[in-house]
């Protein structure tokens, strides 16, 4: 966004809550938009200052005595696209020292996250000054409208629960106090069943805080002395934070152990070793195919599923494709046809793409999954994103642009993932550089793109924070630095 | 960081995956650790590198690595 269209951002959130705010254009006298003087009140100005790198109170200073000489305004509000730092505050102190009160207010600044919370509170500038600028459509804007209400509902659950507390955001408060109530009263069995019943809840909806609960519950059953019940939610936990790359999936796995019995605690060592593959290789994959095995000779169609699955993936990032082939393979057999999401997708998943890293041809297994119902469901643009990403790394660009685009429209239409529109397009640029095929973009499109941000937890935002965690901004830059060493 | 470049692979992110595969290129490589520098320069496309990181790593090691059949 250029100094232009700030300005126009502007003007249009003060239009919305003064319909009177008329816009400036240079000579501005320090002012770009104004609430004209009307009645006992004096004129009010917002400047907005298109600072990125950091805010310059001098020029601030300046605009300000221009507008307290030209034109006397009661009150200036200064808008910046960016948050005030901790060694900027004394520069806004001084601003406001400058006159006497009563001769010219300097409101609170507006910052990066007043306008945040402003145009989420006015969707309609959002889309006409944010969404257009990045080129999101006029279709995708319509199904946003569709969507507005559902989106709306979910956007301002999560702030309250950001507020308020997720609890009591999602209606568990109430269910809270039973819960800790039971423990205060030693009744640890009902503590624990109620705390399972607050995960169950909000499994869906943060499954962060639904780990959190189910620990607790975990934790209650084993005061209860109920070792099985104590181990298996400690279970859950483990493959829950596992699916989102958390951390706590391995320290929930070994609490598991000290739970299960004998016979059961495989699934422990199992589980410790999904967790712990990407540090420890060795030793963790073996783990893990053996517990695909293990329940491959059972019967145990759940438990193949989630093995098959976690073996996949750790040998996928061995390249280990021949072994990926014939696990998934086996378990595909196994468990019939793709029904829905989860393990069993992405078992048939790897199951393609180890087709195409071994030099089979899997195009036809991709398409017939892009047209089985699962691949019509929320889930495709994923399973095109995945299609094109092979079709890439197998040389094929045309093919590979085209079949981006394809999921970049699927999700602009399922909405409220823009981060993976951001992440399929910055990958068909890939590609275009790469083949000379699809769209190439510039320095510009690329920043803006990159700062694409959706509503939902999807997969960019958890492989950002795994790298966050894995991978500290002091880190990448020492690496940097030794690399151009 | 493996982890996250899983999601991303997962998740058919071509360009996340390969930035990731970049970073971790480099660590190992800072690290000096040449038979795990070699695994993600090939999964950058860093021929050069990869080249590089193969002279350092013990035959059957990098025999293990290469798939002939395997794409470009």
């Amino acid at each position: 966004m250029d100094p232009r269209a700030f300005e126009d951002l502007v003007f249009a959130l003060v239009r919305a809550e003064h319909p009177s705010a008329i816009q400036l254009r240079p000579p501005d006298a320090g002012r770009d938009t104004i609430v004209p003087a009307a009645g006992d009140r004096r004129e009010r100005a917002w400047q907005a200052k298109h600072h990125t790198s950091g805010i310059k109170w001098s020029d601030c200073e300046a605009s300000l005595k221009t507008a307290v000489e030209s034109r006397d305004p009661e009150e200036v509000t200064f808008v910046f696209p960016l948050d005030l730092t901790e060694g900027k505050e004394e520069g806004l102190k001084e601003l406001r020292g400058l006159y006497a009160e009563d001769k010219v207010r300097v409101a609170d600044p507006w910052f990066a996250a007043t306008l945040r919370e402003t145009l989420l509170a006015n969707p309609d500038i959002r889309e006409a000054h944010i969404d257009r600028v990045l080129s999101l459509g006029e279709g995708y804007a319509h199904e946003m409208f569709r969507r507005d209400a559902s989106l709306s509902e979910r956007w301002s659950q999560q702030t309250a629960a950001a507020l308020e507390g997720p609890l009591a955001a999602y209606g568990q408060q109430e269910r809270l106090q039973d819960a800790e109530q039971a423990v205060d009263d030693g009744d640890h069995a009902r503590a624990s069943v109620l705390y399972e019943q607050i995960a169950d809840a909000l499994t869906e909806l943060t499954p962060g805080i639904a780990d959190a609960m189910a620990l607790l519950a975990a934790r209650a059953a084993a005061e209860a002395g109920d070792r099985p019940r104590a181990g298996g939610l400690y279970l859950r936990v483990s493959r829950s934070a596992a699916a989102r790359g958390d951390s706590l999936a391995e320290y929930a796995a070994f609490r598991a152990s000290w739970l299960l019995e004998e016979r059961e605690r495989w699934r422990s060592q199992a589980a410790t070793a999904r967790a712990a593959w990407p540090e420890l290789p060795d030793g963790s994959i073996e783990q893990l195919i053996e517990a695909f095995e293990r329940c491959l000779a059972k019967g145990d169609g759940d438990g193949i599923a989630e093995w098959a699955d976690a073996a996949c993936e750790a040998l996928a990032a061995q390249g280990d494709w021949g072994r990926v082939a014939d696990i998934a393979g086996r378990a595909a057999e196994a468990l019939g046809p793709v029904t829905e999401q989860g393990p069993r997708l992405e078992i048939e998943l790897e199951r393609r793409d180890a087709l195409a890293e071994t030099g089979g041809e899997f195009q036809d297994a991709y398409r017939q999954l892009t047209l089985a119902p699962v691949g019509r469901s929320a889930h495709g643009p994923r399973i095109h994103a995945r299609w094109a990403a092979a079709l890439a790394r197998t040389g094929r660009g045309p093919e590979a642009a085209e079949r981006f685009r394809v999921a970049a429209d699927g999700w602009q239409a399922r909405g409220g993932a823009e981060d993976e529109i951001a992440e399929a397009v910055l990958s068909e640029d890939v590609v275009a550089r790469q083949y000379g095929a699809g769209r190439r973009l510039g320095q510009p499109e690329v920043v803006a793109v990159s700062e694409l941000r959706g509503r939902d937890i999807t997969p960019t935002v958890l492989a950002d924070r795994r790298e966050t965690a894995g991978c500290g901004p002091g880190l990448r830059t020492a690496v940097t630095r030794h690399a151009a060493r | 960081m493996t982890v996250s470049w899983s999601i991303h692979r997962r998740a058919g992110h071509l360009a996340g995956a390969l930035r990731l595969a970049e970073d971790l290129q480099r660590l190992f490589a800072a690290a000096e650790d040449p038979e795990q520098e070699l695994v993600w320069a090939l999964r950058t496309g860093f021929a050069q590198t990869a080249r590089k990181a193969a002279g350092a790593v013990a035959w059957p090691d990098v025999l293990a690595r290469l798939r002939p059949d395997g794409p470009p």
